[in-house]
């Protein structure tokens, strides 16, 4: 097991490196120039030859692209991520403030994936091929096909302009929490839903339930007692792979609500070219995606011996 | 909902305006590019600011005056201003200012801080600008917000460094966040005094969600190229609400495009003058901006000053005549319609910024489709703002459609920046000749109005003879805000958010 994680985490740091270098090469290697860019933008108007070079040099803009990816990783790996171009404030606090933002709204979008996923699922599952059953699979159908910005569109002019009970943008307090999580998380949970309905299917037909029942268990308590843990496994690795997204992937609908994430703190360096913060939160976006999925990878031996290394 | 709470009809209610931004707000810092300009409008003044005609008006000076040469530029202060920390408005504050951003390479772009060489204090009341050579916009530029508008000087930390927003302005800032900035009224105000008492800027990033806060009531107005962009599809659905106003003011940029004047088939001054009889201009205006547009007379809006002139021949829709131009040129049709010269077709293609303005793509396509009708084949490229700021300065583009400035920096700095040779030789303004250096030379130099208005005359007539640029048109300013919001009025400049404001009420709900 030990051998295993060490390789497990090699992997993840080759990875996140491999994505770092990746991305600071897509800066250089995109047609327009960054002195040029962050020039224009922080000079205003037509900025001349003069004073793009005067941002090349103060940026240190003007080395190959590999002498300041080497500066910038040597100083990333010490902690030092600088100094955002676009505002001039310290990277380090910007990142962790919209990484407490983006935390929040994956946090509580993915509790309620799960409450709502693993219920509407296993009870679906329960009632198969009723009136019930059929309903629900139709409107998960409709959640899941629906893209979350015109969702989001929907339930803004529902909760927000119709009924005036929801706040349509911003992140003050906990109500501002409940658009942008349904958006996010409407779709979600109907794919993880249909999934776990299908798992759940699948497991009510095998011996060892059957087996369960002739010794007097009821349907629902073998199921939750013999059946749940066998489905676990996909559960988890869908909801990893859709957490990562969450935190990472939510830029269209953090913008819609305004909401300080991640996300739309990311697009607003990418179009100011404000290369360390583009390279800080890619880092932290690789680190968190390899490092949920590290975990989920892990975790599947805990939820199912089969699975276990070695012994 | 703010500002609305129980009162009769019609009667004044506890007064603070929300409105919405669709940018960060940066640090309202008046001497740096990171902030919202309509907020440092609220918080910051000039000297001289832009007045709703073009004309310049009294705000930190009362008076002015140059000497007859043009080099001595002398300002009598308002008397009793102070900032909102309480320091004195006096000329060593002027000039602590003027140190700050004179000659630095970060305000390059504002010829002003190259002209200036000196600034004087006669006296605590009177401050004298010394100028390299005779410029007369300096009024104008003397009006914009960064660098130049006045900042506490004790609103700095011990190394100089920018601290806390503070200005002589008539709204003082109580909080500050990234996203949402609150102000309240200065009490200590020198000129009239806001109606309301609070306005509360809040930053919401997506044009459609400011449209939704606005109907339901979280905002109160939004709109304006500072404040954010009304998007053009929700237009009638603002209109169709009777809780909602929207508010239009006349065209102050316009849109044009840029010709690569110096290769073929555009070094031709007869294909330059058949694409402009080629555009049908009232058609876009009609089709793409429902009618909330000017066709364009010349490459500025009709506010702005020293234009004064209707449309030229050149700009009215005439297929025919541009046919018959391309035909002199030598562009004749092939069997298939397409134009063709030396075997080659008549095929170019159109750079589009489409991140400023959501209609720009729509009117590139308008326009493909208008000179397809003559034979022209028109291929679009879309940019994002540094793409197309690359292929400008890069000159690799044959037609790239750009914006006007807009007031008060135009009409003397977009023909300064992109109408002539500079003198770095790796500068690339949009287009150049001697004839045309000489008469903006000549316009910006000098010290009378009817000479300059001559000038001014003389350059709009020369751009229409050599068809310079491609003219399009003027989209009208546009706002909208809840009906409760009475009194907003539009300023000379977009970013007028001071003047705008100064005498709003908003009325409580039946």
């Amino acid at each position: 097991m030990g051998r295993y994680l060490l390789k497990r985490l090699l992997h993840a740091g080759c990875i996140v490196l491999g994505t770092t270098l990746l991305s600071y090469l897509l800066i250089y290697l995109a047609p327009s120039d960054p002195a040029q860019v962050i020039a224009a933008q922080r000079l205003g108007g037509h900025p001349n030859p003069a004073q793009v070079d005067w941002v090349r040099q103060y940026y240190g803009l003007d080395q190959p692209w590999f002498v300041q990816y080497l500066r910038w990783l040597t100083r990333a790996l010490q902690g030092d991520f600088g100094l955002s171009i676009r505002t001039g404030q310290a990277i380090l606090g910007e990142v962790s403030r919209a990484l407490h933002y983006s935390l929040v709204l994956a946090v509580w979008t993915s509790a309620f994936v799960v409450l709502v996923a693993g219920v509407s699922g296993v009870w679906a599952a329960l009632r198969c091929n009723t009136l019930w059953d059929q309903l629900l699979q139709l409107f998960g159908l409709l959640c899941a096909s629906v893209p979350e910005f015109w969702l989001a569109f929907l339930l803004i002019w529902v909760f927000a302009i119709t009924l005036g009970w929801l706040p349509s943008y911003g992140a003050k307090s906990s109500a501002h929490l409940i658009l942008p999580m349904l958006s996010l998380g409407l779709g979600q949970a109907a794919r993880l839903s249909r999934l776990t309905r299908t798992l759940v299917l699948d497991e009510l037909g095998k011996d060892y339930l059957r087996t369960a029942r002739a010794k007097g268990r009821t349907r629902a308590s073998a199921l939750l007692r013999h059946g749940l843990p066998n489905i676990a496994v996909p559960f988890v690795a869908l909801l990893a792979y859709q957490f990562s997204l969450l935190l990472s992937g939510a830029i269209i609908i953090e913008t819609l609500f305004t909401w300080p994430g991640l996300g739309s703190y990311y697009i607003a360096a990418v179009h100011f070219r404000d290369v360390p913060v583009i390279q800080a939160v890619v880092l932290l976006c690789a680190s968190i995606i390899v490092g949920v999925h590290l975990l989920a990878d892990l975790s599947y031996g805990l939820l199912d011996p089969r699975l276990r290394l070695g012994s | 909902m703010p500002g609305s709470q129980e009162a009769g009809p019609g009667a004044k209610v506890a007064q603070t305006l929300v409105l919405a931004a669709g940018h960060e707000l940066g640090a309202a810092n008046p001497h740096d590019y990171g902030s919202n300009m309509a907020l440092l409008d609220l918080l910051y003044e000039p000297l001289v600011r832009y007045g709703p005609d073009g004309s310049p008006v009294p705000a930190l000076a009362v008076s002015w005056g140059s000497t007859p040469d043009g080099l001595t530029w002398t300002f009598t202060l308002r008397p009793q201003v102070t900032f909102h920390d309480g320091t004195p408005f006096d000329a060593a504050a002027v000039k602590w200012n003027f140190d700050r951003w004179l000659g630095a390479p970060a305000h390059g772009w504002l010829p002003l801080t190259e002209r200036i060489t000196k600034v004087e204090t006669p006296d605590a009341r009177t401050v004298a600008l010394t100028l390299r050579q005779a410029y007369y916009p300096i009024l104008q530029e003397l009006s914009v917000i960064r660098p130049v508008r006045f900042l506490s000087p004790r609103a700095v930390d011990g190394h100089g460094v920018f601290a806390q927003p503070c200005g002589t302005g008539p709204w003082k800032m109580a909080s500050l966040a990234e996203r949402r900035a609150v102000l309240v009224r200065n009490e200590a105000y020198w000129g009239a005094k806001p109606q309301i008492h609070g306005v509360v800027v809040e930053v919401i990033l997506d044009a459609q969600t400011r449209v939704a806060a606005l109907q339901s009531g979280e905002i109160q107005m939004i709109g304006g190229e500072y404040l954010g962009t009304i998007p053009p599809e929700s237009l009638a659905t603002l209109q169709a609400d009777p809780a909602l106003a929207v508010l239009t003011g006349s065209s102050v940029t316009s849109l044009h495009l840029m010709t690569q004047y110096i290769k073929p088939p555009f070094d031709d001054v007869r294909v330059r003058r058949a694409l402009n009889l080629a555009i049908d201009r009232q058609g876009i205006v009609q089709a793409i901006f429902g009618g909330r547009a000017e066709a364009a007379t010349g490459v500025m809006a009709s506010a702005i000053p020293y234009v004064t002139r209707t449309a030229t021949d050149l700009y009215h829709f005439n297929p025919s005549q541009a046919r018959s131009l391309l035909a002199e040129a030598g562009w004749r049709p092939d069997a298939r319609g397409v134009l063709v010269k030396d075997g080659q077709p008549l095929q170019m293609e159109l750079g589009v910024d489409r991140s400023r303005l959501p209609e720009t793509v729509s009117i590139a396509e308008a326009i493909q489709a208008q000179v397809q009708a003559i034979g022209i084949d028109l291929k679009l490229r879309l940019y994002d703002y540094s793409g197309w700021l690359q292929a400008y300065r890069s000159r690799h583009f044959a037609l790239l459609m750009s914006f006007t400035w807009g007031p008060p920096y135009d009409p003397h700095t977009l023909l300064h920046g992109s109408f002539r040779s500079a003198p770095a030789p790796d500068a690339m303004p949009a287009y150049t000749d001697a004839q045309l250096d000489g008469l903006i030379d000549a316009a910006l130099a000098s010290t009378d109005v009817p000479t300059r208005h001559t000038l001014y005359q003389r350059i709009w007539q020369y751009m229409d003879d050599q068809a310079v640029v491609i003219p399009l048109v003027s989209p009208h300013r546009l706002y909208a805000h809840r009906s409760s919001v009475t009194g907003l009025r539009l300023g000379g400049t977009e970013y007028d958010l001071a003047y705008a404001l100064q005498q709003v009420v908003i009325r409580g709900k039946k």
